[in-house]
């Protein structure tokens, strides 16, 4: 009961967040130099069109004013309407958030299991060899940008071995089943076409593992930490003495709390993929929700803009309130203290 | 022997009885022919290329270079751009010129069918037109100061009424694509104009309602375009010589919006892509020739690379100060260096542009000339105290080399300079305001038609606060004179206008024409490039072509994938 007035409270300070975010970017978003309306219909568009998409765009408003009607149009789910792709940013959001999902969820998967069999092995074998193995190729992944990274595996992989796709989520002449969910990977299995399942994976294999390094080092560095921390602890010294087989007190009693601070930053990672995956978006032209929001703001598409911070602000507030729950979940003390309110 | 023996004895008798009358009616059976094997699909052609993004399909809102490379393939205008570089029927047979030039009597192909299956009929480009002219985006700004009233005459008779005289309406109308209003109509969104909805706004982005060689099989908005060949194509079913697809025309064209080099140069490797886009740095592409056996191809299209001088403000306001700059500046350094393969400007405008005056001495580098120029300046007394500005793009970082070099070159002269680098969003609103514009701007400017009317419109007063003209001329007789010009029906006497326009340009030199661009693409071997065929050969892998041209490679050209 209280771990769900809990969450209706963090739900609530979230609106809090969102609201100041939302204040922040639809100011700057319309302090960015250049007319929007202009913009979008060319230099040479008539005035008077110009002047009908400014007075759709209410930018001859006073600033406060236009930020009034964008929360009305809100409250009733209309984000407005993109002008590069002339569509509902809603739309569009819904088309892009799903490529972008599927692949940073790819990567997620990859990066947090091997994060953490690498932390939990480098920190039990804290300076061994192999612990320092983990150490160096960690530094190596966290100093590496991912776009390095993507341009490697686009020259090894695609370019010198040919062995994966370098553009795009499925090959030429491959045409996606119908839209069920968005999410291509669940339509596919939906529609039983495995065959474009595993075009799709496929693709997805060179743009994921680009985005896993750098945040697989940090999240195995941060394990390896954590874990050498409470290994020394009392309660793991007195179930040694115990005679409790290692197995059980690595699995039991030294994964859950290890995981603790792993897990806060894999949330961030998670909500930071999402605007941060632009690069890799460009390199291997994956439609995602990142590439839409800098073309975005290339083309002062002030409502895009607004719609894709909004979106990253949602799914940042969204991750912090799943973190805490796993962190309770993996924390009995601090589940204690959110059910005691 | 037991009788659960016996059993099993009378079992194995029956089941071998049964094993032997089946092997006997099998061996008995007349031998059957295997059935032959159905002819496998042939694989389809793909004609796949790079382009800058975003592309724009709806004919009433794309202008912008990959906008207007997908929509021809899609919809068909009433004329086109021959390869001869003169105005050709398309959907129109023929028309005719009545009222002094102010009335347009187009005469339709009958039985062009539309992507759904419906005629083409004066009413669609009726329609199209209307529909074009109340949106006023993309290409309408060309047609909204002449056309009064469309009207369909009869269901294969459309007629255009001018508001006023415009000599090059036919060329312009390559750029007025006919859509099927009963597809239109069938896909109307929510909108804001009225009983018309969206006007179709929404569904068109993504989808199509035209007449082309080709139609839209799936659009993924930041990926690409999937057309594939419309195969009752009114270019075949009508049997129209010049509208046919040629052999081995390519079945599918995708077009995929990534200039990334290290991604097109491995799709090019993997011969996962035909050509690439305009955008390749130059070195990416020199790659690609030496290890992929790509070939490069260039074609002299119609825009120029201008340093535009602002005319009212000082120094630049001087017209010696500005020939003096014209004369100084290195234009060689930059076509064989900084641009290498463009060419440089033999006049005022591109000299591909039909109207174009090669009379003309273009300036060039010449210390001494230049001199004598600064000194006739008001100016000459005071440079220790000027320094002049130059802005360029900063997402065009070629440009800022073209800078340094201006900067050397006007060192020369005793002249200061200031480099600015600015974006392009912050740029647009610096030239449209006539006291923040700079003195100098680097910026690339194409035609708005394939003539010379299309390029020096830009010197209009109704240009200025745009960043189309940083110069700022404000000039009413050259206003007179283009709007005359712009006016003039018959072409031989509207060219000897342009010829007098640009002298008066000349004589102002208001702009430092750089160069000529060309666009470079790279291409695979199995693709016969147009160009070769269609264009005027100029040098090494550079081709010029009529202006306006567009290509179609099912069309034109067709692909032999290895």
């Amino acid at each position: 009961m209280n771990i769900k007035r809990y969450v209706a409270y963090r739900l609530l300070s979230s609106l809090f967040v969102l609201f100041g975010l939302s204040l922040l970017i639809f100011t700057l978003s319309r302090l960015v130099p250049g007319d929007p309306a202009r913009l979008a219909l060319g230099a040479m568009a008539p005035q008077w069109a110009v002047d009908k998409l400014r007075e759709q765009l209410h930018l001859n408003e006073p600033i406060y004013v236009q930020y009034f009607y964008w929360v009305s149009n809100v409250i009733k789910g209309d984000l407005g309407k993109s002008l590069i792709t002339r569509r509902d940013v809603f739309s569009d959001i819904l088309e892009f958030f799903p490529a972008t999902f599927e692949l940073v969820m790819f990567s997620v998967l990859i990066s947090s299991s091997l994060a953490i069999i690498l932390g939990v092995t480098a920190g039990k074998y804290a300076n061994s060899l192999w612990d320092n193995f983990v150490r160096v190729t960690s530094y190596v992944g966290i100093a590496i940008p991912d776009f390095v990274w993507a341009i490697l595996s686009v020259f090894i992989f695609g370019y010198l071995l040919r062995w994966f796709p370098t553009l795009g989520r499925l090959s030429s002449g491959v045409v996606a089943p119908t839209k069920v969910t968005g999410f291509l990977m669940v339509d596919c299995l939906l529609a039983g076409r495995f065959d474009i399942f595993l075009d799709g994976f496929y693709h997805m294999i060179l743009p994921g593992s680009s985005l896993v390094l750098g945040r697989l080092s940090q999240e195995a560095r941060i394990t390896r930490a954590s874990v050498v921390e409470n290994l020394n602890k009392d309660y793991i010294m007195a179930a040694t003495s115990f005679g409790i087989p290692e197995r059980t007190i690595t699995l039991k009693y030294l994964l859950k709390p290890s995981l603790i601070p792993t897990v806060a930053v894999m949330g961030m990672d998670i909500a930071g993929s999402l605007g941060g995956s632009f690069i890799i978006e460009r390199i291997f032209n994956w439609p995602g929700i990142g590439r839409y929001g800098i073309s975005a703001m290339l083309s002062n598409d002030i409502n895009a803009v607004v719609g894709v911070v909004m979106l990253t602000g949602v799914f940042f507030a969204f991750m912090n309130i799943v973190v805490d729950l796993i962190t309770a979940y993996l924390d009995p003390r601090i589940m204690m203290k959110m059910k005691s309110g | 022997m037991s009788t659960s023996n016996k059993n099993m004895m009378y079992v194995g008798i029956v089941i071998a009885i049964v094993i032997i009358a089946a092997g006997y009616w099998w061996m008995t059976q007349p031998t059957q022919e295997p059935e032959p094997e159905p002819e496998p699909e042939p694989e389809p052609i793909f004609y796949r290329s790079t382009w800058a993004w975003p592309t724009r399909i709806d004919p009433a809102v794309g202008s912008d270079g990959s906008s207007l490379s997908a929509i021809p393939n899609l919809y068909n205008s009433l004329v086109r751009i021959t390869p001869e570089g003169v105005v050709g029927p398309e959907l129109a047979e023929s028309w005719d010129v009545t009222n002094g030039g102010l009335t347009y009597t187009f005469e339709l192909r009958k039985g062009v069918m539309s992507h759904s299956g419906n005629e083409i009929t004066a009413e669609d480009v009726v329609f199209s037109m209307d529909r074009l002219l109340t949106m006023g985006e993309g290409l309408a700004y060309l047609f909204l100061p002449y056309i009064d009233e469309t009207t369909a005459v009869d269901t294969y008779t459309v007629q255009f009424d001018l508001l006023k005289n415009f000599g090059p309406i036919l060329t312009v109308m390559y750029n007025f694509y006919v859509l099927d209003e009963v597809t239109v109509m069938e896909n109307l969104g929510e909108g804001e104009y009225g009983d018309l909805g969206d006007y179709g706004k929404e569904w068109l982005m993504t989808n199509d309602a035209g007449t082309g060689p080709y139609m839209v099989k799936e659009f993924l908005l930041e990926e690409k375009l999937v057309m594939e060949k419309f195969e009752d194509y009114w270019g075949e079913t009508l049997d129209v010589e010049g509208f046919k697809f040629v052999e081995n025309a390519p079945d599918i064209m995708e077009m995929i919006g990534t200039t990334e080099p290290i991604t097109v140069r491995t799709m090019m490797a993997r011969q996962e892509l035909e050509c690439t886009d305009s955008w390749q740095p130059f070195e990416n592409l020199e790659e690609m020739v030496e290890t992929e056996g790509v070939e490069m191809i260039g074609e002299v299209d119609d825009a120029l690379l201008n340093l535009m001088m602002h005319t009212r403000k000082a120094p630049t306001d001087d017209v010696h100060f500005r020939k003096a700059i014209a004369y100084a500046f290195d234009y060689e350094t930059v076509v064989t260096d900084i641009f290498p393969y463009t060419t440089m400007v033999k006049g005022v405008v591109n000299e591909v542009l039909p109207g174009y005056d090669s009379s003309l001495e273009p300036y060039r580098r010449n210390l001494d000339k230049a001199m004598e120029e600064l000194q006739q300046s008001k100016y000459y007394d005071q440079l220790d105290e000027i320094e002049i500005e130059i802005h360029w793009c900063a997402e065009v970082p070629a440009e800022e080399r073209v800078s340094l070099l201006f900067m050397a070159n006007m060192a020369e002269l005793g002249i200061s300079v200031k480099i600015v680098k600015e974006p392009w969003l912050s740029m647009i609103e610096t030239m449209a305001d006539q006291e923040l514009s700079p003195n100098v701007v680097v910026v690339y400017n194409s035609v708005h038609f394939p003539e010379v009317g299309g390029d020096v419109m830009r010197y209009h007063s109704e240009s200025a606060p745009t960043w189309e003209q940083n110069e700022w001329l404000l000039d009413e007789t050259l206003d007179a004179m283009i709007e005359d010009a712009l006016e003039t029906v018959d072409q031989l006497e509207r060219f000897e206008k342009y010829s007098e326009i640009q002298q008066y340009i000349y004589d102002l030199c208001p702009t430092v024409y750089v160069l000529q661009t060309t666009t470079l693409r790279g291409i695979q071997d199995y693709v016969d490039y147009p160009y070769v065929e269609y264009g005027e050969h100029v040098s090494g892998f550079v081709y010029k072509v009529p202006s306006g041209f567009r290509f179609f490679y099912g069309l034109y050209t067709g692909i032999n994938p290895p």
